[in-house]
């Protein structure tokens, strides 16, 4: 098994997707106006120059990938292919984190938070991932380490985080 | 000079007592952990942590976070080092040369170059701060947009010292970068780039709200 930066799909969409996100920035860019005030420079003119940019080096890249590979590649570096079992766990924990911080507050989001993504660090180590009273551990950790942070923005230095009440302590 | 050095000697003698001594080395701990720690920065946790003022006197808390600026600048070289991830953008050259050394065995070594040079450099730094100042900043007004954009070019041109063995992909990856950074609303004009503001009611971007 050669290494995942020496497969040919993936290089083809590398080059496809520094190709499309020049054409987002060029999106973006139309509508700016390209001259402010008395110089001609304004906030048009370096968006459109790295969308150019971006459009040219992924067209290279694309040519390069279709016709052979990508020249001068170094030695794959890592683990020959990703790991994509313990990156979707560790996903799963800062995505959940980030879309319920407002519900649930801190101190509960941080917790399952840190009970996602400790599994998914622990497939990616290879170790067994354990059943559901390790998950509850792993949860009481993350609430021993979030709520005294929590209490400290709260109480001591009378900042406003997210929680559950508005009491400031949970 | 003399008057310097008279306020200087004051200042050393307040600095010098146990309480203001205790209130550095939590500073200097809890930046080195922040240091540690990448996205979090010296300038965000001071940020933070200014109500403390409040309730703690001026001088100590202003020691306080000149020990976390310093301990956060050093901090971002054990991640840099062991993980080859920076915990700061200063450290990211450390995390060039620094790991390259852990992969030879050599981590402890890179380390302590790591701790005892930022030792010296900062003690040499502060001085030639303090000395110096009031005369470089009589030049550094003096800064203009063409010096701005000359620093700028200098920036992209040394870029390519690490690009790599291919530049192509390495340009790539400076271009992504700028694009990037260039999301969010201009500094000079007020516009906003590929962000929604405001939706307005009938225009072509109001497909965006």
């Amino acid at each position: 098994m050669s290494h995942s930066s020496r497969s040919r799909p993936a290089q083809v969409l590398i080059g496809a997707a520094a190709l499309a996100i020049g054409g987002l920035l060029a999106w973006g860019a139309k509508d700016l106006p390209a001259a402010i005030g008395y110089s001609g420079v304004g906030p048009a003119v370096l968006p459109w120059f790295i969308a150019g940019a971006l459009a040219v080096c992924g067209a290279l890249l694309l040519w390069q990938a279709l016709r052979g590979g990508y020249r001068a590649l170094e030695e794959g570096a890592g683990a020959e292919r990703g790991d994509w079992h313990a990156l979707a766990w560790v996903a799963a924990g800062i995505l959940a984190n980030a879309s319920l911080i407002n519900r649930a507050g801190f101190v509960l989001s941080c917790a399952l938070c840190v009970a996602l993504a400790v599994r998914g660090l622990r497939i990616a180590e290879a170790k067994p991932a354990g059943g559901p009273r390790q998950v509850l551990i792993d949860a009481v950790t993350g609430f021993l380490i979030a709520a005294p942070a929590f209490w400290l923005f709260t109480k001591v230095l009378a900042i406003n985080l997210p929680g559950l009440t508005a009491t400031g302590w949970i | 000079m003399t008057d310097i050095l008279g306020l200087l000697a004051g200042g050393f003698a307040t600095a010098a007592t146990p309480v203001n001594l205790l209130w550095a080395f939590i500073g200097c701990a809890l930046g080195t952990a922040i240091g540690v720690l990448p996205g979090l920065g010296p300038a965000v946790t001071v940020a933070m942590l200014l109500p403390i003022t409040a309730q703690v006197e001026p001088t100590a808390s202003m020691i306080f976070f000149a020990g976390i600026y310093y301990g956060a600048m050093y901090g971002g070289s054990t991640t840099s080092i062991l993980l080859n991830t920076p915990g700061e953008t200063g450290t990211m050259v450390t995390a060039l040369e620094g790991f390259k050394m852990a992969k030879h065995g050599r981590a402890g070594a890179a380390l302590a170059t790591s701790a005892i040079g930022s030792f010296v450099a900062g003690t040499i730094a502060t001085v030639l701060v303090t000395l110096f100042a009031p005369v470089v900043a009589k030049y550094a007004v003096l800064l203009g947009p063409p010096e701005y954009f000359c620093l700028m070019l200098l920036a992209f041109t040394t870029v390519s010292a690490v690009l790599g063995k291919s530049t192509l992909r390495g340009l790539t990856a400076l271009f992504l970068g700028i694009g990037m950074g260039l999301v969010g609303i201009d500094q000079i004009s007020g516009a906003a780039r590929s962000t929604p503001v405001a939706c307005p009611s009938s225009s072509t971007a109001s497909r965006w709200c």
